[in-house]
């Protein structure tokens, strides 16, 4: 039966007190003899105003944190003043080392991890092996003897005074002033072409996109852009655009680049890509 | 006041049947009616009580219980009865008076002292999850053994307002204490 008695725990709490008037108390006493519920509460109270009256020192005692404790032993150390002071500021220093090492390490190991590009093209994604040989390939590219739409003297100077630079592989440098003969010959396939290779040497894939698709938009049949085109985009992670340039390519039955792209589009299909 | 509401409450549900078994239901608050206003502990208290049950049992058939009163006015009768032959026996009469002592309080509240010192750790748990105005209440009250008049001139505070804090406290407090099984009997 539970008891409907208003007002309980403050007359436990004053019972407990001793502090009920004599008539109220022996009332109360009789309704406790028989309520179990009363009963819990005034023994509980009384453990309670027990422990709080004989170890109040460490019942309303601030509860120490990790912090306080290790302020306290701070405190204990048999310390001169001057270890002290330099002991926190040596601490500091450390943790301030510690912090910038690690702040270093994890910038390096980004770096390494997306091929010394922090920023910019992002280039990841898949590069099949055989693929350097492609590079290869248009390294050896007839600069003497351009294909016959290079027709004007001036763009074919202008490249022929690139490619030692190019061909020593200082795509950084070639890009800059292939950038600059696209610029003068906005029409020039092969520019445009040896530009977006450069940058896809240089891991800017976006650029190197942009340029390889403005080639294709002035020579659709262009096998080496559509191959380094399908290689931007395998670089990029776009699998499917990169299987359709391929796919295009090998429809082409180009001699050099068909067999590539056929090679490479099974190394796709194997990755499940 | 509460005397009134205490009353009327009783009289709102009928008191639950005398017989062996709920006689036999009572030992623990008949020990703590003794315990705590006869100031009995000890062999004392075991000899009182066991007296009181004994002649609770042999003689509740007698009881009739007449205005549709409490078995429990039947059973604390009984009690003052044999408590009252126990101090004329040992020649004195003693009600308590003064507060109650750890030691007082082993074997009926706590099985030594060591697990008071456990409770009091405990406690400390507690009330450290209380709000600081509840805190400062208890400690002046409980630890500082202030009146409440007292307590509310230090806290500046008016008495009533006291009397509510140190009512909500004690709330929380029971609360917070009842979940935990070291608190329970």
């Amino acid at each position: 039966m539970s008891c409907t008695y208003q007002d309980r725990l403050d007359y436990i709490a004053d019972y407990v007190r001793g502090e009920l008037p004599e008539s109220e108390q022996e009332t109360f006493e009789t309704h406790y003899l028989g309520c179990d519920e009363c009963l819990n509460d005034i023994r509980l109270m009384e453990k309670a105003t027990l422990a709080m009256h004989h170890y109040g020192g460490t019942v309303f005692a601030p509860k120490t944190t990790w912090l306080d404790r290790l302020n306290i032993w701070w405190d204990e150390l048999p310390l001169s003043p001057q270890w002290r002071t330099a002991i926190p500021s040596l601490a500091t220093y450390v943790l301030l080392i510690g912090i910038l090492s690690a702040g270093y390490y994890w910038f390096n190991s980004s770096l390494n991890k997306n091929g010394g590009h922090f920023y910019g093209d992002q280039p990841g994604g898949m590069v099949p092996e055989h693929l350097e040989k492609t590079f290869v390939k248009l390294e050896h590219f007839d600069w003497a003897q351009p294909p016959a739409s290079t027709t004007e003297s001036a763009l074919f100077n202008r490249l022929a005074a690139i490619q030692p630079v190019y061909q020593a592989r200082n795509y950084r440098l070639a890009a800059d002033r292939l950038a600059a003969v696209v610029a003068d010959f906005p029409q020039s396939p092969e520019a445009h072409l040896f530009l977006g290779v450069s940058q896809l040497h240089l891991d800017h894939t976006n650029a190197a996109t942009k340029n390889l698709k403005k080639v294709l938009q002035m020579r659709p049949d262009y096998a080496p852009a559509q191959w380094h085109l399908a290689h931007s985009y395998l670089r990029q992670n776009r699998f499917d655009d990169a299987r359709q340039q391929l796919t295009a390519l090998i429809k082409q039955k180009d001699s050099q680049f068909s067999a590539l792209a056929e090679q490479c589009l099974k190394e796709i299909n194997r990755q499940n890509k | 006041m509460f005397t009134q509401n205490f009353i009327d409450d009783m009289g709102k549900s009928p008191p639950p049947p005398l017989d062996k078994e709920w006689i036999a239901s009572r030992r623990e608050a008949v020990k703590h009616y003794l315990w705590k206003k006869w100031n009995l502990n000890g062999n004392d208290l075991d000899d009182v009580l066991q007296e009181t049950m004994v002649a609770a049992l042999q003689s509740f058939a007698n009881y009739e219980g007449r205005n549709n009163a409490e078995p429990a006015t039947y059973l604390i009768g009984i009690a003052k009865n044999v408590v009252q032959t126990h101090f004329r026996r040992r020649d004195r009469h003693q009600h308590r008076r003064a507060p109650l002592e750890i030691a007082e309080s082993i074997g009926v509240l706590f099985r030594d002292e060591i697990e008071a010192q456990e409770l009091a750790k405990c406690l400390q748990e507690k009330i450290s999850k209380l709000p600081k105005k509840y805190v400062q209440v208890l400690k002046l009250i409980y630890y500082q053994d202030y009146k409440e008049r007292d307590a509310a001139a230090e806290m500046g505070i008016p008495v009533d307002k006291l009397y509510s804090l140190k009512s909500d406290a004690l709330k929380r407090l029971r609360k917070l204490c009842k979940k935990d099984a070291r608190f329970r009997p």
